[in-house]
């Protein structure tokens, strides 16, 4: 099976990854055999049944507020902090 | 070498109780063994030297006014460097977070601290816990302490080391389809992965949020219900987290006039992969149990081909989602000179991550893809689904199925396994991560090589007391 | 082809911030206006190891405001995960609900001049808000405060068929929602938002034509005027031959027009993932029903009551149900009075352009309007003089019957007195009178009016004109010299 290298450009699109072509054509072989191993899931076919313990209201947080992080050591993890924000170096619109 | 790190955890509690030694003594036994140890078995990332004396200075001091607080008060141990401590670096093993220092403690870290156990460092790992064999650590390497030529295997490779080299006598680790109990296994520990949810993951850096289980290194089975103990309950932060209905562990969970009944996989004895030094464990393991009354059958594991795939595209799709936060704007490495959002992103996260992370990145987003999902994602689920219900059923026959842990002993740094045999080698491991069952790899001989042989307990869920209590049995034997 | 010959399809995506104390997701305040990132923490910062739990107070709104909009509540759902890159989302990934919403099929009620018409509700689901992005120079500043914020996004069929249409659903929705306590309902504070989906098709057409998204509405001006602009800009597009292309617009209201947005940084393909993180939410028939009932009257019931009780005219009563506080007011005044209908006018026509309205109050007390209303029923006064005295009560507050009684305000209603009044004018204006005389009816008027002039205002109106009227057909004008 092949995976293409426009198929990969665009999963690294996806993923936010930067890589050069030649690491896209390493990668590629290794989905596409991580691919042919998952066959094995093709038998298993049907709605997915939801086996998860659900939670009732009374187990919910409840709507209390309590102390969160002091601003100066939030920003204080960031490298693009700038008084009080986190300054992201591009122009981006809020949708 | 002090003698006092030879002890077990136990041990260090009936003297510390008896003030055999201080808590202090005791911190600078096991940093001095540290510092002998570590230019070979290179086990920490990080170390808390003086935050830890001070911890013991003030452990001694509760001993001395009789406030002593309970099994853990003054006993040092080792985390894996993907719990987050506050103030103290947490790197998960990437370049990504080299400088990470969270502003808060995971949950049972604070539970840990409150019980006066003491931080000594931090512990190398495969980098985002994935890998089996802490080679894809960016920031060191470790070696395993029996023989350094030899792999301490991964993802939790600095725990087993640092255990297994006597310079903590218990660490945390994080199983997520085998990462504690493998490399318990190579080390020659006891590593446990409790039922998925006993223990809090609120403030363990996640990489597969339905699998990761906070799990357990420690050289005695006693050890290990100690640290189980105090780290069992609900946490409010965790959504997921439940009450463990046992409290305590070392109670005999079986109607004892019932002998035990335990399971038997045939395939995995008669299989090829599995090499004859670990079959020949398992056999004798067996052999022990039958001779103390067990009454044991044979059962197979469901779908075996199936049960690696889902782990595979289960673990590698939700990691690639909990990894997706790694871009450099709030924390960890940013990128210079990204002049647009998708370089500021990409550049940021390639810099950041090494090769294998980026792979079941890649991997994990191509099996959400809309064309992807529902041929194997959705499948994936369905196929867990299924394989769990049978494996609940097989431990409603029997207590526990006895199985190797790995198919064969550490193998030796630098192998290069093909991706399959890496694959495959999971395959006694993910069940019980598939199924949310505790496990436990018990540390069982060695071979000719020297090498550490183990097998696996896997038990119905809340039963690791039963599956300690077994493991002392095996215990006994060894010595 | 021209735009009548087309008919708009629009439906619409309302984000509605609930009123509670928490985030979501964590404990963090949700006050608005805080100083920026001081209201985080590691959970609504996605920091690596930060958990989510889920809010109750949350859960419980958003089920009330499916039962107040007649949705059937779902007992058991999940969250999920909606993946993509973007600044204003701190983990990659916003936790909503993509499979089981939390409520399905509901339906909200619009006035149309053909009548009333229900328009679908698809789905109710809760999920987070992202942080908000402020632009600066070359640069894009994120404050997270708003991250992880509780929201309830009402997904409409598209059964709305113009801007004005999908305004009112807008109005309805927001007075439902603030009524029963489930958002705060502050525009300008962003509490109430809107995506549109908008597409034209010839009349008649069963096909849906190609659609446009408009983001981020937050006035139900600008909803009405982008949809108009919108619907145009399509058919224009149509009439002249050309496709519409499924876009994502925005409105600028400097120009009145949508525009397209700039390509999306975020990739397309969401990648829904359950949210392991989270239980299934269970919700209990026992449940769902205790927090119906703690619904209060909806304002189409309170309305339908208003109207029967106190008489007032279907529409009279909708405005007045359009707020709580506004209602409540009306209620108070008209509870003691014998002329509610008369204070419902006083209110609607007059005194409402005095009230505050975010949040309603007025300066006048319902009991000084009651009064008034009963001076005006009772014919005491007249309504010019009712239009006075509220005004002057909006000044400052005074007994209005002390205050007619004294300064002798009363209508006057005596014969005698408004026949002197008349004769008097008609003696002071004999040109009026002549053009009268001579066929110009507005004449009339003009003399009426100085006759009111003259009684300061209080004369009868009806009678004085009836009087007048008299009087001028026997009036003789009385020659000039």
């Amino acid at each position: 099976m092949n995976i293409s290298i426009e198929e990969m450009r665009l999963l690294a699109q996806l993923s936010r990854l930067a890589l050069t072509d030649d690491e896209l054509k390493k990668f590629a072989g290794d989905l596409c055999a991580l691919e042919e191993f998952s066959s094995a899931l093709l038998p298993f076919f049907g709605p997915v049944s939801d086996t998860d313990e659900p939670q009732g209201l009374a187990q919910m947080r409840e709507d209390i507020v309590r102390a969160g992080l002091d601003r100066e050591e939030l920003l204080a993890l960031s490298r693009l902090r700038e008084n009080g924000y986190i300054a992201v170096p591009c122009k981006v619109r809020e949708v | 070498m002090n003698e006092l790190v030879r002890r077990s955890l136990t041990e260090h509690r009936a003297a510390l109780d008896r003030r055999e030694y201080s808590s202090v003594e005791l911190t600078h036994a096991y940093l001095n063994e540290i510092e002998r140890r570590e230019p070979i078995v290179g086990a920490f990332l990080t170390l808390n030297t003086e935050k830890a004396i001070q911890a013991a200075a003030q452990a001694d001091a509760r001993f001395a006014k009789g406030e002593g607080r309970g099994m853990l008060d003054g006993i040092p141990y080792a985390l894996k460097d993907n719990f987050c401590t506050r103030g103290l670096r947490t790197t998960c093993a990437s370049k990504m977070l080299a400088d990470f220092m969270p502003p808060y403690d995971a949950s049972v870290v604070t539970r840990l601290s409150d019980a006066g156990a003491i931080l000594l460092g931090k512990v190398n790992m495969d980098e985002f816990a994935m890998g089996s064999t802490t080679e894809t650590s960016a920031l060191g390497v470790t070696r395993n302490p029996v023989n350094p030529d030899y792999v301490p295997g991964g993802s939790s490779g600095g725990s087993a080391a640092a255990v297994a080299a006597l310079e903590v006598p218990f660490a945390l680790g994080s199983d997520t389809g085998g990462s504690v109990r493998q490399p318990a296994a190579f080390c020659g520990v006891l590593g446990m992965k409790p039922t998925y949810g006993v223990i809090s993951r609120y403030g363990m850096i996640a990489l597969a949020s339905s699998l990761d289980c906070v799990g357990l290194l420690t050289r005695t089975s006693d050890d290990c219900g100690a640290v189980l103990s105090c780290l069992v309950g609900r946490d409010e932060k965790d959504a997921t987290s439940v009450m463990h209905p046992n409290s305590q562990f070392f109670k005999n969970e079986r109607i004892s006039e019932r002998p035990l009944r335990v399971a038997v996989v045939r395939e995995l004895l008669e299989d090829d992969e599995i090499s004859p030094d670990i079959r020949c464990a398992t056999v004798r393991a067996i052999e022990v149990l039958r001779e103390r009354g067990a009454e044991l059958g044979e059962v197979s594991l469901p779908s075996p081909e199936a049960a690696l795939a889902a782990y595979c595209v289960i673990s590698a799709a939700e990691a690639a989602s909990n990894l997706a936060r790694y871009d450099g704007i709030r924390y960890g490495r940013t990128t210079d000179g990204a002049d647009d959002l998708f370089s500021l992103y990409a550049k940021s996260r390639s810099e950041g991550f090494g090769v294998e992370v980026k792979r079941r990145i890649l991997f994990g987003t191509y099996m959400m893809t809309e064309d992807k999902r529902d041929l194997y994602y959705d499948r994936a689920r369905e196929a867990r689904g299924r394989i769990g219900e049978r494996m609940h059923q097989i431990l409603r026959q029997y207590d526990l199925i006895l199985t190797p842990t790995t198919p064969t002993a550490a193998f030796k740094r630098g192998s290069a396994l093909t991706p399959t045999q890496r694959r495959r080698a999971d395959l006694c491991a993910v069940y019980a991560s598939l199924a949310g069952l505790p496990a436990l790899s018990v540390p069982f001989g060695r071979n000719t090589d020297g090498l550490p042989l183990a097998v696996q307990l896997v038990g119905a869920p809340y039963s690791e007391g039963l599956l300690l209590e077994t493991a002392k049995c095996l215990e006994e034997v060894c010595q | 082809m021209k735009l009548s010959d087309f008919e708009a399809v629009i439906g619409l995506e309302v984000h509605v911030e609930l009123k509670t104390a928490t985030k979501i997701f964590c404990s963090c305040p949700t006050d608005f206006g805080a100083e920026p990132n001081t209201r985080c923490c590691p959970i609504c910062m996605g920091l690596p190891g930060a958990m989510p739990t889920l809010n109750r107070r949350a859960v419980e709104l958003a089920v009330m405001a499916g039962l107040a909009l007649h949705g059937t509540v779902l007992p058991l759902c999940r969250t999920d995960r909606k993946q993509y890159f973007y600044p204003d989302l701190p983990k990659a990934y916003q936790i909503s609900q993509a499979g089981v919403p939390i409520c399905r099929n509901g339906y909200l009620t619009i006035a149309t001049p053909d009548g009333d018409r229900d328009i679908g509700i698809t789905r109710i689901h809760i999920e987070e808000d992202a942080a908000k992005l402020i632009h600066a120079d070359g640069r894009t500043l994120v404050d997270y405060n708003r991250s992880g914020v509780p929201l309830i996004e009402i997904v409409s069929e598209p059964q709305l068929r113009s801007g004005k249409e999908a305004a009112d659903y807008l109005r309805n929705l927001r007075s439902i929602l603030v009524s029963c306590g489930i958002t705060d309902g502050k525009m300008q504070e962003g509490s109430l938002r809107c995506d549109v989906n908008v597409s034209v098709r010839p009349l008649g057409s069963a096909k849906l034509g190609v659609r446009t998204e408009i983001k981020n509405l937050n006035s139900f001006a600008f909803t009405e005027k982008a949809i108009e602009y919108e619907v145009r800009r399509q058919c224009e597009l149509i009439c002249r031959g050309e496709a519409v292309r499924m876009e994502t617009r925005r409105y600028d209201a400097a120009s009145g027009k949508t525009v397209l947005m700039r390509t999306k940084e975020r990739a397309e393909d969401y990648r829904f993932m359950t949210e392991p993180d989270l239980p299934p939410i269970f919700l209990s028939e026992e449940e769902i029903e205790t927090l119906g009932n703690a619904l209060p009257e909806l304002p189409e019931a309170r309305a339908a009551r208003l109207s029967k009780t106190y008489g007032l005219p279907e529409g009279d009563a909708r405005i007045l149900c359009e707020d709580a506080l506004l209602a409540d007011y009306f209620e108070s005044a008209a509870d003691v009075c014998a002329y509610p209908r008369l204070a419902a006018n006083l209110l609607l026509s007059e005194l409402l352009r005095y009230c505050e309205s975010e949040p309603f109050s007025s300066p006048v007390s319902a009991r000084r309007l009651s009064v008034l209303a009963e001076l005006m029923g009772e014919g005491t006064v007249n309504s010019s003089t009712a239009k006075k005295l509220l005004l002057r009560l909006c000044e400052g507050d005074f007994d209005p019957r002390e205050t007619v009684e004294r300064e002798g305000l009363a209508q006057i209603l005596d014969t005698e007195l408004l026949t002197r009044a008349i004769m008097e004018t008609l003696a002071e204006n004999p040109r009026a009178v002549a053009d009268y005389k001579n066929g110009k009816t507005a004449a009339m008027r003009s003399l009426q009016g100085r006759v009111m002039a003259r009684t300061a205002g209080r004369a009868e109106p009806v009678l004085t004109e009836h009087l007048l009227k008299q009087i001028l057909e026997e009036y003789e004008v009385e020659p000039h010299v």
